[in-house]
């Protein structure tokens, strides 16, 4: 990727899009600081992201995952105290009302005691920004979002990030999925191997962009779909 | 003395028995602890390629072993040495990582076939070493085998979150700062350890058995990752424990029927999941 330059504030949530290959992942990589960039830099809160890292959190994609880690709800939600614990330790009273309240702001306190593995994408999701609430982030970063997440679930979960963006903080969140980025975020960043376009979904997404980012063949599709996807 | 009584404990009034007692529940301890992390990070095969690799430090530590005043200095560093390079091969060579790990056990396993062949008079048997003789081991064996459980056991509840963590969701893990890369050689190393212990018991052809087999049975028994550590480590010991009294009542192998013995509590986790699963889904089919 070359050429990306773009600012996030809090109370936003930011949609990432562009085609396959275009950098979606790489680019959250960057920012979260497990890709070195050659030139420039990655600010969180006008610090280098090493010296940030308890600020943002980072919820995988479905097969970065290893499911055949048999983990509890709470048990992943714990992981976000990780660091605060500490090496050697337990975790104390206090962590764990953190967990329940990061559980119960995403509505998943009933399922607490489920293994993740069973349940459906979007409550996974749910989970893993329960994690990321533990930890005490304020910049979440959610790499293809709503891949395998049906309908409903996909309901649910946004409107636990608009909630956690009403509160002050600042979510990215990819998805290939140009029609889930128009309907729900704030701002849209239009990605391929550089920054196409940073702004409101309906100043940004102009059937010019579209043919620059996925050429002709996608334009009509997806120019009709982001416009739908706004319309609700 | 009834015979029941006589048969428990008749072999214990020797003292290789006991020795190779202590031996065996420490090995059906930790194996399936470490074996865990073996199963669900799929490092079957890694792991029985260190096994096989450690040959030609065995013959080496047996050859030397009138010189230096425990053949265990030989062998620690070598098993360590070698963790770290299989782990370095895996991650970093363009060649996929069961063929550079296969190269590399094989060369050294042949290595290892060759000098223990070439090395005349030399007080180690081909049979021992690939099966195990721990009706064999010595008190400093005992000793020095409880003292590598102990630190291996305490570094993995020390780091037990941050290993889980990084198993489950390594990106996360290295996203909040943790050493994802420390953990997962510090992983192989003890797993080395592991293996080193094992051999005396299993030798190297069947260690992977008690790795993986018992840790694999406990995982269809249990919902929790730390849960089917313990179970593991309970069905690793039976099998351990089995297999020394088959051995001595029937002049058997005992590798091989601690293997069988595994294999045994496996085949009956199967069962009991299918059952439970069948049972299940007609509970909830008469529901519907």
């Amino acid at each position: 990727m070359d050429d990306v330059t773009f600012s996030a504030g809090p109370n936003c949530l930011m949609g990432v899009v562009g085609p396959n290959g275009a950098g979606k992942s790489t680019l959250f990589n960057a920012i979260v600081g497990l890709l070195k960039v050659d030139e420039g830099e990655v600010l969180i809160h006008g610090t280098p992201v090493d010296n940030a890292r308890e600020h943002i959190a980072y919820v995988p994609q479905h097969e970065n995952v290893n499911w055949r880690v048999p983990m509890s709800v709470w048990d992943v939600v714990m992981q976000g105290r990780t660091k605060n614990i500490g090496w050697l330790r337990r975790p104390k009273l206090a962590d764990r009302w953190l967990v329940e309240e990061a559980l119960e702001q995403v509505g998943m306190i009933d399922r607490r005691s489920a293994l993740v593995s069973n349940l459906s994408g979007g409550q996974r999701q749910r989970v893993f920004v329960a994690r990321a609430l533990a930890q005490g982030a304020d910049v979440l970063l959610l790499d293809e979002a709503f891949s395998g997440v049906d309908i409903a679930s996909q309901e649910a979960l946004v409107t636990v990030l608009h909630e956690l963006r009403d509160q002050g903080r600042t979510i990215l969140l990819s998805s290939h999925d140009i029609g889930h980025v128009a309907h729900y975020c704030d701002e849209c960043l239009c990605i391929n191997c550089r920054v196409c376009a940073c702004g409101a979904p309906e100043d940004v997404l102009t059937p010019d962009l579209l043919m620059e980012m996925y050429g002709p063949h996608g334009v009509g599709s997806i120019h009709g779909e982001a416009l739908d996807g706004h319309r609700h | 003395m009834d015979i029941v009584t006589e048969a428990i404990l008749g072999p214990f009034q020797y003292g290789f028995m006991v020795r190779a007692l202590l031996v065996s529940v420490l090995v059906g301890i930790m194996c399936p602890i470490l074996g865990a992390y073996v199963v669900v990070r799929g490092l079957g095969f890694m792991t029985d390629g260190l096994a096989h690799s450690l040959l030609p430090g065995l013959v080496v530590a047996a050859l030397v072993v009138s010189v230096i005043s425990s053949s265990w200095l030989i062998l620690v560093p070598n098993a360590i040495a070698f963790a770290l390079i299989i782990g370095f091969l895996s991650k970093r060579t363009g060649l996929s990582e069961d063929t550079s790990i296969g190269i590399l056990f094989a060369g050294l396993f042949a290595l290892g076939l060759t000098l223990l062949t070439a090395a005349r008079g030399l007080n180690v048997s081909l049979e021992s070493v690939l099966l195990g003789q721990v009706l064999g081991v010595s008190r400093s064996d005992v000793m020095i085998t409880a003292v590598l459980a102990v630190v291996v056991i305490v570094l993995l509840l020390a780091l037990h979150k941050e290993m889980v963590f990084s198993t489950f969701d390594p990106l996360g893990a290295s996203v909040m700062g943790l050493p994802t890369q420390v953990l997962d050689y510090l992983l192989l190393v003890l797993l080395a350890v592991v293996i080193l212990i094992a051999l005396q018991a299993v030798g190297i052809v069947l260690v992977i058995s008690m790795l993986i087999t018992p840790a694999a049975a406990a995982q269809l028994l249990t919902q929790r990752f730390t849960l089917a550590m313990l179970v593991g480590a309970g069905i690793g010991t039976a099998s351990a424990i089995i297999g020394l009294y088959l051995s001595f009542h029937y002049n058997l192998a005992s590798g091989p029927v601690m293997a069988l013995s595994a294999t045994a509590f496996f085949v009956v986790a199967l069962a009991l999941k299918q059952g439970t699963a069948r049972i299940g889904g007609r509970m909830a089919r008469s529901h519907a």
